[in-house]
């Protein structure tokens, strides 16, 4: 293959040569609309942005523990001589404590740094598992059709109805202190994969009337291989566009769970419970509620961005990128 | 392409239907009353497709075709009936006592862009069939594959193209060359042609007569063109409202039909030649297809009918041969058409259109003209 950058966007932004029966040469190698959608992606500003942001709150996380060595301050160690007046109140921004110190003289750099990690292996890993669980579920309910769709379709009809606050606050109440990372990202799931679980079944819906699967299954195929091996490709995009719109979702109801005191326990840095800590000092400490509120809101907004480009992408109809990128 | 009969030990009937009946429960009939109409589909229809022949299956849209040709490769389960391929019984088989019986017969589809798979590289959708039945793996499969797609006409580099690259006609050769990878005995190709353009049409037909030639194949060809169904047919069934009217060989039928339907149609066919077109007398038929919900009684045919009498109302009529007819000509008519009789023109003035037969999205008049018109 020999296109450059420009010369593929323009191919690409073209319509697609309806020429003769013939063996037409053609630029492009077959390409997948995976790669098609990338190329898009590559050349999105907002994407390219987004990412960038998220790559680095991804480092924040990664290196929170590098960092913490760096400014010597443990995540969790209160100091209560420097990191306090005399008065018991949290200290500003200084060279000692970058971004302050919250009510126990704990550093709110190294916390934010850590909260990265919470926040982003719940919204990652429970968008995670929501999408498997409702594309296995939406898959099943389209392509089986009759009882298991009546039964599944009512399922999510149903989960979607739930009072999800209500019911977590109750669940976590119950079960007291054990909850924990892992209950939060299991109630987050349970609460997310219906949705996911609806367009995957509407989607399944359409595609199992198409030609192509009643050409497998005239080939033998069977119920699997048409929902894996045909039905799934086709619903890949969609499913790809959820679960970036998914994360950020997630991470705000961490955040949630976390600011109404259940989910994650401390003295566990997360920039929910740091933000419900926060709001009782916010008039004499302001850094204690500024920063994981900016960190929060970063995180959510730059998945959500990326999640649009990433929808724009896959959309055929939607070239704004390439009338962008065409000057020349 | 020899007509049934005239071949020594490969002859005999590679499929057999034996009251072949599909309904199709109706939705929608309101809360109570769900299930208690359903759409005549196919109605009882008793045919033989002989071995290496190709029989045309012809009709209105709405006529079955496309049903029947699902019965038989049995994607839809059979209301009553049987399918015999090869003697063995397969209308009652599950689906995966079926399997091994669909190595040995294939379908080609009409839509070349919804046949195909969008998301998936054509060497994996031609290789299909050997993933599904565990043929052939890895180097062995692409080998065969691109085998395939040299077969039928298409560079074997474009492998890992997917069918966006391709333009329709091409689409259409690798449906067939998917048809073609488990050497089936029979292809029932549903309209292969008529979403194809004109120009497009004369060597999808070619190809498939080429490789019928040469793999010995079996094909059940669905068109509502009857320019094409005379091009490629050693025999032709006429499909009015679920039902067979008239099957004879193809020359037969066009020289002599029987059945009032199949003459209107025929009168039908756009000609090239305007002048000619001028000249000749179109039988008109009055008012619509009835609705398959509730088929007229007696002859299905009989209320359009210019020759209808009493009796067509109440007898049904049997798909047969009448005195003096050659062996293989049946019609199911109680007033059959004479040698050149041309049909009495009624009282209503509804024109058939010549694409009448067709899709109203398909303007088959110039289309049909042009097909004829590119035979080799």
């Amino acid at each position: 293959m020999t296109t450059l950058g420009g010369l593929t966007a323009e191919t690409l932004a073209g319509p697609p040569a309806v020429g003769a029966d013939g063996v037409e040469p053609r630029v492009i190698e077959g390409r997948s609309p995976w790669q098609l959608a990338f190329e898009r992606l590559r050349h999105d500003r907002v994407a390219i942005g987004s990412s960038v942001v998220i790559v680095l709150i991804a480092a924040m996380a990664v290196f929170a523990p590098l960092v913490a060595h760096i400014v010597g301050h443990g995540p969790n160690t209160q100091y209560r001589t420097t990191g306090l007046t005399q008065a018991g109140i949290p200290v500003g921004p200084s060279s000692t404590f970058l971004l302050g110190t919250d009510e126990l003289g704990r550093d709110v750099l190294v916390r934010v740094f850590y909260g990265a990690q919470i926040s982003l292996l719940v919204g990652v890993v429970a968008s995670g598992i929501a999408v498997a669980v409702g594309v296995l579920l939406g898959m099943l309910a389209g392509y089986l059709g009759r009882v298991v769709d009546t039964v599944l379709a009512r399922f999510f009809d149903v989960v979607l109805a739930m009072p999800y606050l209500v019911f977590a606050i109750a669940l976590f109440a119950a079960l007291q202190d054990r909850g924990g990372l892992a209950l939060s990202i299991a109630v987050i799931s349970f609460f997310s994969f219906a949705s996911v679980a609806r367009i995957v079944r509407g989607q399944v819906l359409s595609i199992k009337e198409k030609e192509y699967v009643e050409a497998a299954r005239s080939l033998g195929a069977n119920s699997w291989r048409i929902m894996f091996v045909d039905i799934l490709p086709n619903v890949m995009a969609q499913v790809i566009v959820y679960f970036t719109l998914l994360v950020p979702l997630s991470i705000v109801f961490e955040a949630t769970l976390a600011f109404l005191g259940i989910g994650v326990l401390p003295p566990t840095a997360d920039w929910g419970s740091m933000l419900s800590e926060s709001i009782q000092y916010y008039q004499v400490a302001w850094w204690y509620l500024v920063f994981p509120g900016l960190a929060l809101l970063l995180t959510t907004l730059s998945f959500n961005l990326l999640g649009d480009s990433v929808r724009d992408a896959f959309d055929p109809r939607y070239n704004r990128v390439f009338r962008r990128k065409v000057r020349g | 392409m020899n007509p049934a009969g005239t071949e020594g030990s490969s002859t005999g009937a590679l499929v057999r239907l034996e009251g072949v009946t599909k309904h199709f429960p109706v939705r929608g009939g309101g809360f109570w009353r769900r299930g208690s109409e359903v759409v005549h589909a196919v109605d009882n229809v008793t045919i033989d497709v002989m071995r290496g022949e190709t029989l045309g299956l012809v009709g209105e849209t709405g006529c079955g075709k496309s049903t029947l040709a699902r019965c038989i490769t049995r994607l839809v389960d059979l209301t009553s009936g049987t399918v015999l391929l090869d003697g063995e019984d397969i209308s009652k088989l599950g689906r995966r006592r079926m399997r091994p019986y669909r190595r040995r017969m294939q379908m080609v589809f009409q839509d070349p862009y919804g046949s195909l798979n969008p998301r998936r590289r054509v060497g994996s959708i031609i290789g299909d069939p050997f993933a599904i039945h565990g043929v052939a793996k890895g180097e062995e499969r692409k080998k065969q594959v691109q085998h395939l797609m040299e077969l039928v006409g298409l560079n074997p580099e474009h492998y890992n193209r997917f069918p966006s690259d391709f333009s329709g006609g091409q689409r259409q050769r690798i449906g067939v060359a998917r048809a073609l990878a488990l050497q089936p005995q029979l292809i029932v190709a549903d309209e292969p042609v008529s979403a194809l353009d004109v120009s497009i049409r004369a060597q999808v037909i070619n190809l498939l007569a080429d490789v019928q030639e040469e793999f010995h194949l079996t094909y059940v060809f669905i068109t509502h063109d009857l320019s094409v169904v005379r091009h490629v047919s050693d025999r032709v069934a006429v499909m009015y409202l679920g039902q067979v009217v008239e099957l004879a060989p193809r020359e037969d039928l066009y020289s002599r039909p029987r059945h009032p339907y199949t003459k209107a149609l025929q009168s039908a066919i756009p000609l090239p030649d305007p002048d000619a077109a001028d000249k000749r007398t179109r039988a008109v038929l009055g008012g619509d297809v009835p609705s398959p919900i509730q088929p007229p009684s007696g002859c299905r045919f009989h209320p359009r009918c210019p020759k209808a009498q009493d009796r067509c109302k109440i007898e049904e009529p049997v798909l047969e041969v009448k005195p003096g007819d050659l062996a293989g000509h049946l019609v199911a008519c109680h007033f059959p058409l004479a040698d050149g009789e041309e049909l009495p023109s009624r009282g209503e003035v509804t024109v058939i259109t010549p694409n009448a037969e067709g899709t109203p999205t398909e303007s088959t008049g110039a289309e049909a003209t042009s097909a004829e018109a590119t035979k080799p």
